[in-house]
């Protein structure tokens, strides 16, 4: 947090010393957002290579200048109905740690900005939920705040 | 592409020499057998291979292989046999050389280790542990500095040397029948000739060296020999049959049409299994991309290429394939899939 301090330094409102961009997308009628320090890029939905022995969420691997790129869907892994793949889907390239993976979302919406305290955790966590790490409303609509950390597949998942 | 990858037979052809210089310098008839030379890696691998390589074959006719007339009273031919080989196997290139020598002196290794402080007096090792001090710097068995060996600079060279390539080293010895140092290089610089095949509307990769003929069938070829396990017969014997769409789920049940190809591939001398694919595209030099890095492992799956058109295709390992059907994996496989 001290970096956003300094770079916000010179702002007169103290609140948004504490605010952090996310980049936020759409599945079905779902808002979602991730940080915008962890996606890498966005890209245009192309044929992925599908993976035998996969979870039904991995859509398979595509080809991302010249490095092979998992493709998860982000629909099927929150556990939503999937969507049907049309050309205006969009894959976000999340880099978390070391690991660098794509996720299938309907379309990019905005970029948000929040501070902190703006941001709740969700109620009554449940397994689905799991993935979700806070929410926030923004002009009565409410915008989840995803954990890519347990968005992206372990390796146990995987080999499962 | 074609420049970059290159046959080990360069490497190897250069082999013979070292072992002809090293033999007449001990006074040991060695005679040097090479396999699998057309197996192609890259080029930077092949080049920096070299000197470890030449090491490992003169500590091979040095250390490896008894004097002669050891060989003659354990009742050995007085040749010595060192063999070279490579192959791709498992998603890595394996290089061996193996001599059919009178193996490590595990004893001698631990008390020369001990003598030189590189573990402690008394320590219990076990075998690898103890094959595991070869690779130690200022390890030498040799008692006098020779013109082959002695001077101590010896394996831990070569290991620091295949590790920076990405690689392993690892030795298997038999007293009495002899040593293989195996060097195992990831494929990711690698290429491989592939056979591009179709399934059901997937493009796959599988390794032509894999391929031992291929057939175009018509479904009265295949013979039913129990729920689900198919065999065709060529030239008189039963092949098990492996319908690859189905075998890596891209559909449920198999579907033989008038000329649908078959692969016979070979896993293991002697045996061999009928890969059924829709149709070949191609035979090309696809270069090898890793998926384990970015995905994790998927059996079967040996790595990614990507094809003229951007797509990826994924190379199969045929070994790791039939393995997983023929053992218990597949039973696992088949009741998650019901």
């Amino acid at each position: 947090m001290t970096a956003h301090v300094e770079r916000d330094g010179s702002s007169a409102d103290p609140a948004a010393s504490s605010r952090t961009e996310y980049l936020s997308f759409r599945i079905g009628e779902s808002e979602y957002s991730v940080e915008i320090m962890s996606v890498r890029e966005i890209r245009g939905w192309t044929r992925t290579t599908s993976l035998p022995h996969a979870p039904n969420f991995v859509r398979g691997v595509i080809n991302l200048r010249g490095t092979v790129l998992p493709v998860i869907d982000l629909a099927l892994r929150l556990g939503l109905p999937a969507s049907d793949p049309e050309d205006r889907n969009v894959i976000i390239v999340v880099d978390v740690g070391s690991r660098v993976m794509g996720l299938r979302v309907d379309a990019v919406s905005d970029i948000l900005s929040f501070s902190r305290d703006q941001l709740q955790p969700p109620p009554e966590m449940t397994q689905k939920s799991r993935f979700v790490r806070a929410l926030t409303v923004l002009d009565d609509r409410m915008v989840r705040l995803l954990d890519l950390e347990a968005v992206l597949p372990s390796t146990e998942e995987i080999a499962a | 592409m074609m420049i970059r990858a290159q046959p080990v037979k360069s490497l190897f052809q250069r082999m013979s020499r070292i072992v002809r210089e090293a033999s007449a310098a001990v006074n040991k008839t060695v005679r040097l057998t090479t396999e699998g030379d057309g197996t192609e890696i890259d080029k930077t691998a092949i080049e920096r291979l070299a000197d470890p390589l030449t090491h490992m074959i003169r500590n091979a006719v040095d250390h490896g292989l008894e004097s002669t007339e050891r060989r003659l009273a354990t009742g050995k031919p007085k040749t010595g046999e060192i063999r070279l080989s490579a192959a791709h196997r498992s998603g890595r290139v394996i290089i061996e050389v193996s001599d059919d020598g009178g193996g490590i002196n595990r004893e001698k290794v631990q008390s020369i280790a001990a003598a030189k402080g590189l573990i402690p007096e008394g320590a219990t090792l076990s075998d690898s542990e103890i094959d595991q001090l070869l690779f130690l710097p200022g390890f030498s068995t040799a008692t006098e500095v020779s013109a082959l060996s002695g001077r101590g600079v010896g394996m831990d060279v070569v290991k620091t040397q295949i590790t920076s390539l990405g690689g392993r080293v690892t030795i298997d010895s038999v007293a009495g029948v002899g040593t293989t140092f195996a060097i195992s290089l990831p494929l990711t610089l690698a290429v491989l000739d592939g056979m591009v095949v179709t399934v059901a509307g997937e493009t796959l990769v599988i390794p032509l060296n894999a391929i031992v003929e291929t057939l175009s069938l018509s479904p009265s070829d295949l013979r039913l020999v129990g729920p689900g396990q198919q065999v065709l017969c060529v030239r008189e014997q039963f092949v098990p049959v492996l319908d690859l769409g189905v075998e890596l789920g891209y559909r449920v049940g198999s579907q033989v049409r008038e000329g649908t190809i078959a692969l016979l591939i070979s896993p293991e001398e002697g045996v061999l299994v009928a890969l059924l694919v829709d149709t070949i595209e191609d035979q090309r030099q696809v270069v090898i991309k890793g998926l384990q890095e970015s995905y994790g492992r998927v059996p079967g799956v040996a790595a990614a290429t990507i094809l003229g058109d951007g797509q990826i295709a994924l190379i199969l390992d045929p070994n790791d394939l039939v393995q997983n059907v023929s053992g218990e994996d597949r039973f696992v496989m088949q009741k998650r899939a019901s």
